[in-house]
């Protein structure tokens, strides 16, 4: 297939070396770690041991020091695949709020361990029962007594929390009615889960309609030394918020990836299956969809590219950063549906890896943002329309 | 142990490969280096662990030769030997012809390459190298040991077991892709790659003329391609084996004309 994939550096060396990767982990893999809902360690280990997840982190802190793009590039071609990044892919991008506003201390002290993989830093606790959308709702607090901060509250979606070392947690330093602005008064911690679990942070696996090894997080008095937060008090939303950015980007590639894996099989299979004595493919009904589906994600993707780019040059890129996740999910959401559409019945096979792919591609348009939220930002930020909320 | 591994790039077969009008579609196509080639690459890199010296490589074409170049030394190969060059058609004795021009003057212990490029499965270009440089070879090895500086036991595989032979260096030698698992690019490798030195070489700088290029330099000519015929659907027979049975039985009997 034809991809526009030339436009801007394309990285073929890491994509290269990625998708050679990959191909030890082949559908069954998949559908093995899907039926049993487990943790696929073996594909994380492996993404681990060869430096993949570590290239967002600078080279004196043991990384490779690359951009977005190169990060973008990896986990598209995960996605295209057929593999799923979402197990790790948090490991490349959370630490990005320790490296941007972390002390100096703080990042000799975690990153080399992270740049390895010896240190796991791929959960963060925003999201609660009462507020996803609504992230300046969070009730979790953290009240300071002496060196210490004392916790209470409760997470949920906290994804990969047990299968990680340290935790990004959001929580309120000072209650909403006190502050002026309500992204004022929230601030970010470094959880080590290592001490806390049964010490304050209980975890709880929530069983879901994808293999997504996601939790909900139970904080009882759970008691962190005061040199474990992030930055200033009260700061932690605009900490999190270019964070945002780099995970909106990564996920849209993703998004991406899928497309480009749904689109090859819809394409392979309607040159195959003969119906009527003739390819289905032969058919514009089959063509048409496929095509459009192809074209939207082709768009998508230049979005992803551009956002990618200016964060990689350090341009504001909130609008293009939010919208490359909107487009890449509608885009790879479609690319599923058509997918689908084109095998028949056949679809529903689990051995043709297209259930579980349609599954998990339909996240992205609810997590980690959900598509509404997107356009209430590009309609109330980006076109001055009246603030609905 | 110095090692020149000759490596070729081929269209990647894990995908649609496309003809039109007789000739492989390059548009679209991703290149991957061939198999066997990499199965060359790992077994230097083993070998060069052992004894140290540096494994080079060589690549000979377009520019998008230099990107399988670049993966060859992100698996840790040292150094890389570009022939920039538009081949046209070249076949096996066009290119050993230009390989053994590269080779004049090299310091080298070992050439390792596979034993056949993935996509013309020709399997000759290494022993007309051999011939050109008048070294001893040993081809389709799955296995080699006792490594020295002059030479080593390598373990052929035949139709009918594996020869055990032994070689003095310098040589030619071609691998079987069961001689080892290629290891894969990492990270940290792929960085390192972007700093190792790449030599690019014209035909002109090695003083070849148009004469000793492409077709004219060539013993054969490959007229056009064809894709393979795609395999008719299969007929699937469900329910009691019993009766299924004699179903594909007859079938087998009267369409296929299967004597029973
Ligand atoms: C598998 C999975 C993994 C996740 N992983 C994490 C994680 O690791 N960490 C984390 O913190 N969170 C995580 N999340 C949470 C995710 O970010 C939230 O689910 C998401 O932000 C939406 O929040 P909500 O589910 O509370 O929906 P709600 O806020 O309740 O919204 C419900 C629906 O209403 C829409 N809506 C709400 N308000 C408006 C409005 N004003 N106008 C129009 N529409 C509106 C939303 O768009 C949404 O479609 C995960 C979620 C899932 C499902």
């Amino acid at each position: 297939m034809n991809d526009l994939s030339n436009q801007t550096e394309d990285f073929s060396d890491i994509r290269d070396a990625v998708r050679s990767l990959c191909q030890g982990y082949p559908g069954e893999y998949w559908r093995e770690k899907d039926r049993k809902r487990e943790y696929p360690t073996e594909f994380v280990q492996a993404l681990t041991d060869s430096g993949f997840l570590a290239v967002l982190i600078p080279e004196i802190y043991g990384g490779s020091e690359l951009g977005i793009q190169e990060a973008a590039a990896i986990l598209e071609e995960i996605h295209k695949s057929g593999c799923n990044g979402a197990a790790c892919h948090a490991q490349m991008y959370i630490m990005g709020t320790l490296l941007r506003h972390g002390s100096e201390e703080q990042k000799q002290k975690y990153l080399p361990g992270i740049a390895s993989g010896e240190l796991r830093l791929q959960a963060f606790g925003v999201t609660e029962p009462g507020s996803g959308t609504d992230t300046t709702s969070i009730r979790t607090f953290a009240k300071r007594e002496g060196d210490e901060y004392v916790v209470n509250g409760q997470k949920v979606w906290t994804s990969r929390a047990e299968h990680s070392d340290l935790m990004l947690l959001l929580a309120r330093t000072t209650p909403k009615d006190e502050v002026t602005k309500r992204t004022d008064g929230l601030s970010v911690f470094l959880v080590d889960l290592r001490k806390s679990l049964n010490h304050g942070v209980t975890i709880r696996p929530i069983s879901t309609m994808i293999n997504h090894a996601t939790t909900e997080v139970f904080i009882d008095d759970l008691r962190i030394p005061a040199e474990q937060r992030i930055g200033e008090e009260g700061k932690g939303f605009r900490y999190i918020l270019d964070g945002m950015n780099a995970e909106r980007i990564l996920i849209g590639a993703e998004c991406i990836g899928d497309s480009r894996w749904f689109i090859q099989k819809a394409s392979e299979y309607a040159k195959d299956r003969t119906v009527f004595q003739r390819p289905i493919g032969q058919n514009q009904g089959i063509q048409f969809p496929i095509a459009k589906a192809y074209a939207q994600s082709e768009a998508a993707d230049l979005m992803v590219r551009k956002a990618a780019s200016l964060f990689d040059s350090g341009k504001p890129c909130g609008k293009e950063a939010n919208m490359a996740k909107l487009l890449a999910a509608d885009a790879s959401w479609e690319a599923a549906d058509v997918c689908l559409q084109t095998h028949g019945g056949f679809g529903f096979a689990e051995e043709y890896d297209i259930e579980r792919k349609f599954r998990e591609t339909r996240l992205y348009r609810i997590a980690p943002v959900s598509t509404n939220l997107i356009l209430s930002y590009l309609a109330e930020h980006v076109l001055g329309l009246p603030r609905s909320f | 142990m110095e090692i020149i591994v000759p490596i070729r790039q081929v269209p990647d077969v894990a995908l649609n490969i496309r003809v039109n009008e007789g000739k492989v579609v390059e548009d679209g196509v991703s290149f991957v280096i061939s198999s066997w080639d990499e199965t060359a690459i790992e077994g230097a890199l083993q070998m060069t662990e052992e004894l140290g010296g540096e494994v080079t490589l060589l690549g000979i074409g377009p520019e998008r030769v230099s990107e399988a170049l670049r993966k060859g030394l992100a698996m840790g190969a040292h150094k890389a030997i570009h022939v920039l060059y538009e081949e046209g058609q070249t076949d096996s004795f066009g290119y050993a012809k230009i390989m053994a021009k590269v080779m004049e003057g090299r310091n080298y212990d070992l050439i390792l390459t596979g034993k056949q490029a993935q996509d013309t499965d020709a399997g000759l270009t290494a022993s007309m190298l051999a011939e050109f440089l008048d070294l001893p070879q040993v081809t389709n090895i799955i296995r080699f040991s006792d490594l020295a500086v002059d030479g080593m036991t390598l373990y052929r595989k035949g139709d009918h077991g594996t020869e055990v032979i032994g070689i003095k260096l310098p040589a030619v030698v071609t691998v079987n892709d069961s001689l080892n698992e290629p290891r894969l690019a990492s990270m940290r490798g792929i960085m390192m790659a972007k700093k190792k030195p790449m030599e690019t070489l014209s035909p002109s700088d090695l003083g070849m003329g148009a004469e000793e290029l492409g077709l004219q330099g060539s013993m054969t000519e490959v007229l056009k391609f064809e894709k393979p015929e795609s395999r008719k659907e299969g007929e699937r027979f469900e329910g009691d084996e019993t009766e299924t049975v004699p179903m594909a039985i007859q079938k087998l009997v009267s369409e296929a004309k299967l004597a029973v």
